[in-house]
């Protein structure tokens, strides 16, 4: 177990209790949601790859160039992940059908026959019910970090020209996330995948540390004195939790993928969705992690490349970046690991040891604060890229209306919207937008930093501290304002 | 497996709730997109009435059928799509035009096959390094036999020179200009060869589009000085040297009178026609305004002729710039023309040339 259970640990201070309310609670608890939700996300994922690979090579005109980069994308970025955190975790279709095969089952929970809840006395319960399809193998303990999914968002970042505007390589991204899926579910008990793996869910699990949505049990007092935990392990109502979480243990966001199990298999109703304010989870000290800030800064650094590869008129870069020629991209590729993992870094820690000087923390192993102090750039992050994807959302959704008609550009009308001009939305709007969310960002980022630094100190050095964080926030800041609003706009 | 498809279950509400679950997943996640391809398998595209015409980049394919045949007197319609990047579509020596082809958006484009033979389709938008090569053959059989005619002859060309250098030995300093030039050649020229160039006594017609054909511009300046032209022996009329040298001209009255003389074989709308086909056909490797340097020039294995060089243009004919673009550049990475432009359109596009070098319109 991870940590004992304190009396008390759960805050509720300045939250609300979703599941107070009937309707939501028989909703997140009834069986059939995410089998709903992750169907329909799979129907659209298998015709985003259909599309991808058998439609037109023209990006514009597929339905998966468009649906997953524009409109999912969009709707990651704008409105699930701020919002709900994880909340796309519940319908990502690609570890369903892995799931699926794990389970033996789609919805149903597990039955009485040695795959469920009560298992013959002395006899351990099998984790998640199921298991009809899985090896079962338990997570190398030396890979349960996030450095798996650093480096795989670091590889599709690199190559991300391509993938985003290239059918084909969008198809065989999809569906190789989508057998990797179905591979370690069959290798590995639970959602593997998802957990250690997926690329996309490294950056989702940071950032939904600032969504004002959790999950937590009510009492953790309650939970210290039920044995059973089948919150973990699973019951006749459900499954063990996918996603190797604890409950009774959770204090923050980042794993939990919001399936709503433990919801169902709680005995004690002690588990509840809560709204709150943005950004609680960065401060929870015991949380923060090397692995952690190191996505946070591949994240703020591909946020002020991507603008400038994809917005700006720097046609070379753009060149050296579509692999124009082996040498413009090994330079682009030099440069682009250089600034994720080594100048953003650097440049983080060089903010760091000014802090630790000016507020008195030189007793503070830098590590440590080098780590801690990584997380105030997880609301500016989330803003910068949620600004990025404001400068094309905006600019290409109109695209989606002629692919629901036409998925494979193949001159379909099925829907009658295949002529619909592509037209940009609000583009007068976009500006002043990208700078309310940067702004945004910044206050959530020094205001995190403020949090952060009374973890260690108080009064006047506290203060110093502060002012220096809020200084280098503030020029990361004005910096993501320049690129976005001047030098990419 | 047949078992978890049923959902087998001791329980029959369990078995009933995962048997629809699966199907449902079954009938979304393979029936969607797998209906959808058969009903472009199955759909109105397949009509045999219609023919059917993708076309792809040429490093993946370019168009999807290399030739078509069709019977004389059919109405033949074409279905036009793209499946990568704009394209255009026109067949040659026919005037079948689709104009542009953009992904997702097929054309369709009708006509009737009235004329027997073979006859070039071809992209006509810059679509990739190798667009040029983006071409295929509409094969029109007559009635009763097995196979086209063979393609009608081009007009014989003196092939002979036509890669060698050509360095003209004057070129004007500035821009010439056609209308001083017209001023020039009605004081001096038009008592002889009339107003037009249309010719009167031994003064041959000038006018005439044919007239200059096998003149190189930087000849007829030469001559006007008084000199033998460069690689002239006898004229038509016999003399080694014009008979009434013009007297006090400046280097650039003579090339203002060059300019006007090259303006008499041609019309305004002649030029226009010769620029649209420039635009369309040419630009991309030549450059809009004709230096060379377009966008497609730069894959090509020699870099585009300059056409706005005076020295080397001056000192060409239109018979000789009429036959390179018939014949392609051999190797330059210029494709073939002569299957594809009808006499009149290269005459045109020649025409059009000139005005990079010469200014025959004002």
């Amino acid at each position: 177990m991870r940590s004992p259970i304190r009396s008390g640990q759960t805050r509720t201070a300045g939250r609300r209790e979703l599941t107070r309310w009937p309707m939501v609670r028989a909703v997140l608890r009834w069986r059939s949601l995410n089998w709903i939700l992750m169907t329909a996300a799979l129907a659209v994922l298998c015709l985003a790859i259909a599309t991808s690979l058998a439609g037109t090579a023209a990006g514009s005109a597929n339905f998966g160039i468009v649906f997953v980069w524009i409109v999912w994308w969009g709707l990651l970025m704008g409105v699930l992940l701020p919002l709900g955190g994880r909340l796309w975790c519940l319908i990502c279709p690609v570890p369903a059908p892995g799931e699926w095969v794990q389970r033996g089952a789609l919805i149903c929970p597990p039955g009485e026959d040695g795959n469920g809840a009560s298992p013959p006395a002395g006899r351990p319960r099998r984790i998640g019910g199921g298991l009809r399809f899985t090896l079962g193998w338990r997570w190398p303990d030396r890979l349960r970090t996030i450095w798996l999914q650093n480096a795989g968002f670091v590889i599709v970042a690199l190559f991300s020209t391509l993938i985003l505007t290239r059918p084909r390589v969008t198809g065989w991204l999809l569906l190789a996330f989508l057998v990797g899926g179905i591979l370690l579910a069959i290798l590995y008990e639970r959602r593997a995948f998802c957990r250690y793996v997926c690329p996309v869910g490294g950056f989702i699990g940071l950032y939904s540390l600032t969504a004002p949505l959790e999950l937590r049990v009510r009492d953790p007092l309650v939970c210290q004195d039920h044995r059973t935990k089948d919150c973990y392990l699973g019951n006749a109502a459900g499954y063990g939790c996918p996603w190797l979480e604890q409950p009774w243990t959770m204090d923050r966001n980042a794993a939990c993928g919001l399936c709503g199990e433990c919801l169902r298999t709680c005995p004690k109703d002690n588990v509840a969705v809560r709204v709150r304010l943005p950004g609680a989870d960065l401060v929870v000290a015991s949380g923060w992690r090397l692995d952690e800030a190191y996505k946070a800064f591949i994240m703020l650094a591909c946020a002020a490349i991507y603008p400038l590869v994809f917005l700006g008129s720097w046609g070379w870069l753009k060149e050296w970046a579509n692999l124009g020629g082996p040498q413009g991209f090994g330079l682009y590729t030099l440069a682009f690991l250089g600034l994720n993992l080594v100048v953003v870094p650097g440049l983080h820690l060089g903010a760091v040891a000014a802090t630790r000087s000016v507020a008195g923390l030189q007793g503070l192993p830098v590590r440590r604060l080098f780590v801690a102090l990584a997380y105030p750039l997880v609301p500016l992050g989330l803003a910068a890229w949620m600004a990025f994807t404001v400068s094309f959302v905006f600019a290409n959704a109109s695209y989606a209306m002629p692919v629901l008609s036409d998925p494979f550009g193949w001159g379909w009308n099925l829907l009658g919207t295949q002529d619909l001009a592509w037209h940009p939305w609000l583009m007068g709007w976009v500006p002043s937008l990208q700078a309310i969310i940067l702004i945004a960002g910044m206050v959530g980022a020094i205001g995190t930093a403020d949090a952060v630094l009374r973890k260690f100190t108080a009064g006047r050095a506290a203060v110093r501290g502060l002012v220096m964080q809020a200084f280098f926030l503030t020029g990361e800041t004005i910096f993501f304002l320049w690129l976005y609003l001047g030098a990419a706009a | 497996m047949r078992g978890w498809l049923r959902g087998d279950s001791t329980d029959g509400h369990r078995g009933w709730r995962e048997h629809s679950a699966r199907l449902v997943t079954l009938a979304l996640v393979l029936g969607l997109p797998a209906g959808l391809l058969a009903a472009r398998l199955g759909g109105p595209g397949s009509s045999s009435r219609t023919i059917e015409l993708v076309a792809r980049q040429p490093a993946v394919g370019g168009w999807s059928r290399e030739r078509i045949v069709v019977s004389q007197g059919e109405r033949v319609r074409l279905r036009i799509r793209s499946e990568d990047v704009v394209h255009g579509f026109a067949i040659g020596r026919l005037g079948v035009d689709a104009g542009t082809i953009e992904p997702g958006k097929p054309v369709e484009v009708e006509f009737v096959a009235d004329q027997p033979g073979e006859f070039t389709f071809y992209c006509t938008t810059w679509c990739d390094p190798n667009h040029p090569r983006m071409r295929g053959i509409l094969e029109v059989r007559e009635a009763g036999r097995a196979s086209a005619p063979a393609p009608p002859s081009t007009p014989d060309i003196a092939l002979r020179g036509l890669d060698a250098p050509r360095e003209a030995s004057a070129i004007p300093a500035r821009r010439p200009s056609v209308m001083r030039g017209q001023g020039l050649f009605n004081a001096q020229c038009a008592t002889c060869h009339g107003g037009r160039g249309e010719g009167a006594g031994r003064a041959p017609a000038i006018g005439r589009p044919e007239a200059l054909q096998d003149w190189s511009p930087v000849q007829v300046f030469e001559l006007l000085g008084g000199a033998t032209p460069t690689g002239v022996k006898r004229m038509s009329s016999g003399a080694a040297i014009h008979p009434q040298p013009t007297r006090g001209w400046t280097d650039q009255d003579r090339w203002d009178a060059v300019a006007y003389l090259w303006s008499l074989g041609t019309t305004p709308d002649r030029v226009d026609v010769g620029r649209r086909l420039f635009s369309r056909n040419c630009a991309a490797c030549h450059g809009e305004r004709g230096s060379g340097d377009g966008p497609g020039g730069k894959s090509q294995p020699k870099r585009p002729a300059d056409l706005t060089n005076a020295r080397t243009m001056l000192a060409g004919t239109g018979s000789l710039y009429t036959a390179k673009i018939r014949r392609g550049g051999m190797g330059t990475g210029m494709p073939y023309w002569g299957n594809i432009f009808t006499e009149e359109e290269l005459a045109a596009l020649v025409d059009y040339l000139w005005t990079f070098s010469l200014g025959t319109q004002d």
